[in-house]
């Protein structure tokens, strides 16, 4: 396999994970790094064993010939910009979670991806989780029969991490739609979605801030849908003042012949069969030891090889923010939305959840 | 503690678990039973001692002065009409849940009650499984600190039992409301609202029908509902073609300052509060295995007679649990959020139509019961 140069745009907290994987997997090698702040990408290019070129410019970076890849790990609402000026330079693009701030990015970064014929993959990495990829062959191999409902809960806190700093960019004023419904919530229903091989119809959410007003725009919420093929996803967001970090954080599946259990943690994944007892089901070998990213990045450079679909599409990171919007709109209306939405919601970016948020301007 | 003196108003499969905890309590005597089919009631008194006086209709068991309190087995949609009549009558009444099928038949049933000076106590057994009172205890006590959300998954078989007539009034055409999101549905809207201890004030659902066209209405639901304090119950039915006996069947409870498992489980609770790195495993006390539900209910209407108080579980809890499930039968039919309670305009709703996906028999077959 050729070596492919990959090119990581914004260096904030999750660059570095993307950095380990062009560093580490086969075919890839870390040649150039980004960020509006030059002396960070200076002082993090400096910290990495392939010396990669520090650029200000994102821009710049897209026009180094030595670059293959983009990684897109700016702030969301700048992922369309950033994804759409790649394609048109030819890049192929690893754009990070959520996709973008509206269906419209969205599409407008599928189309820029199709017209430059390179491939497009959006970061939804949970799905690579050990025991979620376990699931999803497990359902594939029928053991649970149909599926009838995954059922996710997420303990989570509802204040901000101490290193969090309150002027955090996903909870900025202006930044409309980046409360966890957005920005957890596109996580979990990627997983659903690709745990029960269906997509949502109708949505029907509950949303709201019960301890972080003035922090954060939402810490708990409850949304259900209904997939094409009726099986029904509930995902339960519950922020509490002390993070209790639950043990079984994941999905229960429940299926036509069986249940099954896939929780966040290694020994996580229980099959259980008719009346047989719960059994523990370990891990295939090769989902084992390896972290989401680097799978998650190793799949996306085969893609490249052989010209495949990526693992994760742009229609899938479209149709998880679209669960996003169509719950914060569900919530508002108090009524289910129908998906598809309907090209009057293309440029709805979420309500405006920062009356509530007391965050200092830069 | 005086004896008083227990009439069984129809004697079908629930019955005789009343009969049981009425023979054992403290303070009870069973003197009568009634059914309509006469033979029934006669054998089933027969196999009691001392024998019951067998009624065939159940004006003459309220008109009965050895009958101090009414329990009234009959099938749902004749709830308040037996129960308005027991009230009438003076005697105290356990009425077994399904409360009513409306939330007019609810109110009446408070009303007559309330008029009459009885106690009436509606039959929400669930919450008083070992578990989920063990639950309520550690919530009490501040364990898992405020409740932020109830997560209860109940799978349970699509078809009907093997052991279930499909003539079963609970699922007959003409029955209407009689799903599980009301037969099931409102034990476990009961427990949620215990464990919780406050009131929904909304609620949304999805219902479905979709393994078993022609036996029972719906196999599938989500209902959430959302309380005051924001507290978030979610509870799911999954209606399995080959029931899987799941080992967390029950409730997840998230709390500000920790989480709980009460599932149908012999002997523990699980317990994890913020900094603990693992389950704690809570076993039940002693006062909460040493009765079963049924007993406990009873002993506590027994009590509250004595003592003049209101049961433990009352006329409108049973209503508050009847608009939790009338709430999702409309919230799924309209697509959109119900608020509670429910506003006067959906006093006489009895939930949707079932004619149309139940090729059953109509009209209402006593000895089905």
């Amino acid at each position: 396999m050729e070596t492919l140069g990959y090119g990581v745009i914004g260096c904030g907290r999750v660059s570095k994970r993307h950095m380990d994987a062009a560093e580490q997997i086969d075919g890839a090698q870390l040649v150039a790094v980004a960020d509006a702040n030059l002396e960070k990408a200076r002082e993090i290019a400096g910290q990495r064993e392939s010396k990669p070129k520090a650029y200000q410019d994102y821009h710049d970076l897209l026009a180094d010939g030595k670059v293959d890849v983009a990684v897109v790990c700016v702030p969301t609402q700048l992922h369309a910009e950033a994804t759409i000026a790649a394609a048109d330079a030819g890049k192929h693009i690893y754009c990070e979670k959520a996709m973008a701030s509206t269906l419209k990015e969205c599409r407008d970064m599928i189309a820029a991806a199709d017209d430059s014929n390179i491939k497009l993959t959006i970061g939804q990495s949970t799905r690579f989780h050990g025991a979620f990829q376990q699931a999803r062959r497990l359902i594939e191999a029928g053991q649970i029969g149909e599926v009838i409902s995954v059922d996710g809960a997420f303990p989570t806190g509802a204040t901000l991490a101490e290193n969090v700093p309150p002027d955090f960019w996903r909870f900025k004023a202006g930044a409309q739609g980046h409360g966890y419904v957005v920005n957890f919530g596109c996580h979990y229903i990627d997983t659903a979605r690709y745990i029960c091989g269906q997509d949502p119809r109708h949505v029907s959410a509950f949303i709201a801030n019960r301890y972080s007003a003035g922090q954060i725009p939402e810490d708990q919420f409850v949304i259900t849908c209904v997939c094409d093929g009726q099986a029904i996803i509930t995902i339960g967001l519950y922020g509490a003042p002390v993070y209790t970090n639950a043990p079984n954080t994941g999905f229960t599946v429940y299926g036509s012949e069986g249940v099954l259990e896939a929780y966040y943690r290694p020994d996580g994944l229980t099959l259980k069969r008719g009346s047989e007892e719960a059994t523990p089901i370990e891990i295939d070998a090769d989902l084992r030891g390896t972290d989401p990213w680097l799978r998650f990045h190793t799949a996306f450079r085969r893609c490249i090889e052989e010209d495949a679909a990526p693992p994760v599409t742009g229609r899938d990171g479209m149709l998880n923010l679209e669960w996003a919007m169509a719950a914060y709109l569900a919530n508002e209306r108090r009524a289910w939305m129908d998906l598809p939405l309907g090209p009057e919601f293309y440029e709805y970016g979420g309500p405006k959840l920062y009356e509530t948020v007391q965050v200092a301007e830069e | 503690m005086e004896d008083l003196g227990y009439g069984i108003v129809g004697c079908g499969r629930v019955s005789t678990r009343h009969m049981d905890a009425i023979e054992h309590g403290p303070g009870m005597r069973l003197v009568a039973v009634a059914d309509r089919e006469f033979e029934r009631a006669d054998g089933i008194a027969a196999g009691r001692k001392p024998k019951p006086t067998a009624y065939q209709d159940y004006h003459d068991l309220l008109t009965d002065p050895a009958v101090d309190v009414v329990v009234v087995c009959l099938p749902s949609q004749l709830h308040a009409e037996a129960t308005v009549a027991a009230a009438n009558a003076g005697k105290h009444i356990y009425c077994e849940k399904v409360m009513a099928s409306t939330v007019n038949e609810a109110r009446a049933m408070i009303r007559a009650a309330d008029a009459n000076g009885v106690k009436l106590m509606i039959g929400h057994s669930t919450r008083y499984h070992s578990a989920y009172m063990q639950a309520r205890r550690l919530i009490e006590a501040g364990e898992i600190g405020e409740v932020i959300a109830v997560d209860g998954a109940f799978p349970t078989r699509a078809d009907l039992p093997g052991s279930v007539r499909p003539t079963f009034w609970g699922i007959k055409a003409g029955a209407r409301g009689h799903g599980v999101v009301m037969n099931f549905g409102c034990h476990y809207a009961d427990t949620a609202r215990y464990l919780c201890g406050e009131e929904f004030a909304q609620v949304g659902a999805y219902i479905t029908n979709r393994f078993s066209q022609g036996q029972a209405p719906e196999d599938q639901f989500v209902v959430t509902a959302v309380c005051a304090s924001q507290a978030i119950v979610t509870i799911g039915q999954y209606g399995q073609v080959d029931y899987v006996p799941s080992r967390n069947t029950g409730f997840t409870i998230y709390g500000s300052a920790g989480t709980l498992e009460a599932f149908y489980q012999p002997d523990a609770v699980a317990v994890k509060r913020a900094g603990d790195d693992t389950y704690t495993q809570v076993a039940f006390d002693e006062d909460i295995v040493a009765e079963g539900p049924w007993e406990r209910l009873h002993r506590g209407l027994r009590q509250a007679i004595e003592d003049d108080t209101e049961p433990s579980v009352t006329g409108t809890d049973g209503l508050r649990n009847i608009e939790w499930a009338l709430g999702a039968y409309l919230a799924n039919e309209r697509r959109e959020w119900m608020d509670l309670p429910l506003a006067e305009q959906y006093w006489d709703y009895a939930g949707p139509t079932r004619e149309h996906s139940l090729p059953i028999a109509r009209g209402w077959e006593h000895g089905d019961a």
